[in-house]
């Protein structure tokens, strides 16, 4: 194991690094767009949960949110920022060093 | 520490594979596949003059050019009534041109040589259809890691090759290829629309951000 990329964890991106966020932000990396109906069935989490973990992705730049409306129906859709793709991806470089 | 790699890896395919969880794009490509065998059969009945080979040959050319636009648009417009409203809604990014456009070209590679070296019943339009729509379809199988699209593919070729062996005519046993191949994406499809109703009724009120 690199010892150096273990002590380098004490770094990581705490806001990725939740297991909510993780998951919401790994979904929303497969694709261009997911509503908050999707994300609430695929992730399991509660509503209020949710939608916590998402302000706070959105707080960082790493998830953006647009209300919008589909007919009468109102719709929120999520997509992952420019920034938040690099996060996630410096997440998984991070980890990787540590376990290989 | 982190969420597991795995249950990581399976959210994500899982993402991929939303897209037909409810069965909608299985119906409209075997909606699609059986009006092609209706051209084909309607060429039967109506008799091969030289006009109507062309007109059914226009009608085959443009049924299939203009598919993937008429299949996308009536799957988009079923998906906004049937499935964002219980499940979400989710756009998927532009595919990349890789492995897909390769598998193709290697499908018809693979007709061609395969119409060289086998006997002379082998080389019937049926059986080529046949085999390229068993490597479409396996493939499609494949990457979306749904058993039953190994089924249509394995059908699509047996029957190709069945009526080839049994020496029907070429435009019949191609019409009965894709019959055989568009009724059993139809039934897969309802099946699998019939499932996911159950499994997902629609919810009260709106689900909104809040």
């Amino acid at each position: 194991m690199n010892e150096q990329a273990v002590r380098d964890l004490i770094a990581v991106d705490r806001t990725i690094h939740e297991p909510a966020r993780l998951m919401i932000v790994a979904i929303l990396s497969a694709v261009e767009e997911a509503d908050f109906l999707y994300l609430l069935q695929a992730t399991g989490l509660t509503r209020g949960n949710l939608s916590s973990h998402l302000s706070k992705l959105e707080g960082a730049d790493y998830v953006e949110i647009d209300k919008l409306f589909v007919g009468k129906t109102p719709r929120t859709v999520c997509r992952l920022t420019d920034t938040g793709r690099e996060a996630l991806e410096s997440y998984r470089l991070q980890i990787q060093a540590v376990i290989s | 520490m982190m969420a597991d790699k795995t249950q990581i890896d399976d959210l994500v395919k899982r993402t991929y594979r939303y897209f037909y969880d409810d069965g909608l794009v299985e119906l409209g490509i075997g909606v699609l596949f059986l009006m092609l065998s209706l051209v084909l059969f309607g060429w039967l009945a109506l008799g091969s003059t030289p006009w109507i080979s062309i007109l059914i040959v226009v009608i085959t050319v443009l049924l299939i050019l203009a598919a993937p636009f008429l299949v996308k648009r009536a799957v988009r417009v079923m998906k906004e009534r049937v499935t964002y409203q219980r499940t979400g809604y989710v756009a998927y990014r532009p595919g990349e041109p890789g492995i897909g456009r390769w598998i193709m070209i290697g499908a018809v590679i693979l007709l061609v040589v395969v119409m060289f070296v086998m006997p002379e019943w082998f080389n019937q339009i049926s059986v080529a259809v046949g085999i390229f729509l068993a490597i479409i379809l396996a493939w499609f199988g494949y990457r979306v890691n749904l058993w039953r699209f190994y089924l249509v593919a394995g059908v699509a070729l047996i029957t190709g090759i069945l009526a080839a062996l049994v020496g029907m005519d070429e435009i019949i046993g191609t019409a009965l290829t894709f019959a055989a191949t568009g009724l059993l994406l139809v039934i897969t499809g309802g099946v699998t629309l019939q499932a996911y109703l159950r499994r997902h009724p629609r919810p009260e009120g709106d689900i909104d951000h809040e």
